[in-house]
């Protein structure tokens, strides 16, 4: 069925016709069709044969290639090239993906190679910035400086300096140069430690232990909070409380809904077993399933839980303002949905949101919202991605990324005449 | 050291010199002695309030890092204390803008980040000085 329009070869026709000013009934006379027929193919509801599909083409002043349907290769590159190069030229990429699939392939990997390591930079940026040892350190050789250079400039300045404080301000010299050099060397070794991603904080501590165990401890499930201890083993001391509560938490939720009466069943069966607790269902459901992504987060949309999966980041850079974990979390109830991925991927995602009984009179009830995806058969549905600033995609909802983001992460040409500030 | 004042009684008036580090202090209190003023230099957050209270300063040089209380928090305090209106310039290793806007937020006079010249430190008091 090669071109066919499927719901996007019929959307391709539409704004192929729509680029060409041709009216829908105008079209359809042209090309020997009712325009009832027409909008039915141009919605993706019925197909148009090969002699049909030539015929729009030849109404159009097109060649029959370009509104075939697009290729889930031609669909990836296109959505790498946008915001890159005019919108004139994206139409190219569908004839690079056809004649050449594997440079389509590899410029599709490159950038999602370069998307990868820009994320790791900003993360690596963003933990220098508030990493508690560097910034001692920093502190402590600035201060050293500061001393070295008044000393200094004392002795530089005053030649017939008294020999008593020559001798003292030679003595401060000599001891904050030590500390200076080894101020340095303690930046350094921070600096070098940081080649191999360690974790820096107890919750960097929690989420190794969780991926290790690829988020399901078997332990806990059979035994129950009585499996944390030696699960703890490996845990420095000084995370090991938050790492705890993490498990316990784990543990809570295994005891509250087994996995047996979770695996192989749909979560409307498992939803009354679990007292309509939805983010509990979704996250028993994304232990039962290690190929679902999953994302928790808190009332403020903080993320307390992630789990990406191939095709389907998660985390930071990764929260698309169209996910249904967002209208979950906004109207209390649960929302079921067709994902697409940037990369034609498609994914099913239920998010549903739950709040808890406050902890006593006048305090806060907190509220938690979560959302499990899982691949799904075929392509289409709501067109989600990253968040607005990476995202290749444009859609109404796109929120604009500040000027520095913009910087950042688009190329420099066309933002010249952008007014400053 | 705590306290010890440095340089001639009768010169253009008085510092308290509020840094825990002693080979800067010892630099500063020489540098500013040699120009004439007289400095009490003090170690300790916790107290440092106290001594703006004993010494009744004309200019105070305050550290942001000390031990016991940081150097806001001594801001604060003497702010709301019988010599509120004393000059202060706040000296820090980090001379980041949120140090320097909630220095200047608390009421610091001036703020200088280190390293600084020694010809700068002396200016700079000299001018809060003469406010």
């Amino acid at each position: 069925m090669a071109g066919t329009p499927d719901g996007r070869g019929g959307a391709r026709l539409r704004e192929a016709r729509l680029a060409a000013g041709i009216a829908q009934a105008a079209l359809a006379a042209r090309a020997g069709i009712s325009p009832s027929y027409l909008n039915l193919i141009e919605h993706g509801r019925r197909p148009a044969t090969a002699p049909l599909l030539a015929r729009l083409a030849a109404a159009l002043g097109l060649e029959a290639e370009a509104l075939a349907a697009r290729t889930p290769a031609a669909a990836a590159l296109r959505a790498v090239a946008e915001g890159r190069l005019p919108p004139g030229a994206l139409d190219e990429a569908d004839a690079l993906a056809a004649r050449h699939p594997r440079w389509a392939e590899m410029i599709v990997d490159l950038d999602g190679e370069a998307r990868r390591h820009a994320r790791a930079a900003a993360a690596l940026s963003d933990r220098m910035a508030h990493d508690p040892v560097l910034t001692d350190a920093v502190h402590e050789m600035l201060s050293t400086a500061s001393a070295v250079r008044s000393t200094a400039s004392i002795l530089a300045g005053d030649p017939d300096l008294d020999a008593t404080w020559r001798a003292r301000f030679h003595a401060s010299l000599d001891a904050e140069s030590r500390r200076l050099a080894a101020g340095a060397e303690a930046v350094a070794a921070r600096l070098e430690a940081r080649d191999a991603p360690e974790p820096a904080t107890a919750e960097d501590h929690a989420a190794r232990l969780f991926a290790a165990h690829r988020h399901r401890f078997d332990g806990i499930e059979a035994d129950g909070a009585a499996a944390i201890p030696a699960l703890l083993e490996g845990v420095p001391q000084a995370a090991r409380d938050w790492v705890r509560l993490r498990l316990e938490a784990y543990a809570t939720d295994a005891a509250r809904l087994p996995l047996h009466r979770v695996d192989g069943r749909a979560i409307p069966d498992v939803w009354d077993a679990a007292g309509g607790d939805g983010p509990l269902v979704l996250r028993r459901m994304a232990v039962a399933d290690p190929d679902a992504a999953f994302v928790e987060v808190d009332g403020a949309g903080g993320i307390v839980a992630a789990r990406a999966a191939a095709g389907f980041p998660v985390g930071d850079g990764a929260l698309c303002p169209l996910w249904p974990l967002w209208e979950a979390r906004a109207d209390d109830r649960p929302v079921e949905a067709r994902l697409e991925m940037p990369d034609g991927g498609a994914w099913h995602a239920v998010a549903a949101a739950a709040r808890q009984a406050p902890a006593g009179w006048d305090a806060p009830a907190p509220r938690r919202a979560a959302m499990l995806a899982r691949p799904a058969d075929a392509a289409g549905g709501r067109a989600v991605g990253p968040s607005c600033p990476r995202c290749p995609r444009t859609c109404a909802a796109r929120r604009a990324p500040p000027a520095a983001g913009a910087a950042l992460d688009s190329p420099p040409s066309g933002a010249q005449g952008d007014p400053a500030g | 050291m705590t306290d010890a004042p440095s340089g001639p009684e009768a010169g253009p008036g008085r510092v308290l010199l509020i840094e825990d580090e002693e080979n800067i202090a010892t630099a500063i209190r020489f540098v500013l002695g040699r120009a004439g003023w007289h400095v009490a230099a003090h170690h300790d957050g916790t107290t440092a309030p106290a001594a703006v209270a004993r010494h009744a300063p004309d200019v105070v040089v305050l550290d942001v890092m000390l031990p016991g209380r940081s150097g806001f928090d001594v801001l604060q305090e003497v702010r709301r204390g019988p010599h509120a209106d004393v000059p202060v310039l706040m000296l820090t290793a980090k001379g980041q803008a949120k140090d320097r806007d909630r220095a200047m937020a608390l009421g610091a006079t001036r703020f200088m980040t280190k390293p600084f010249s020694n010809a700068e430190l002396a200016e700079a008091v000299r001018d809060l000085a003469g406010r």
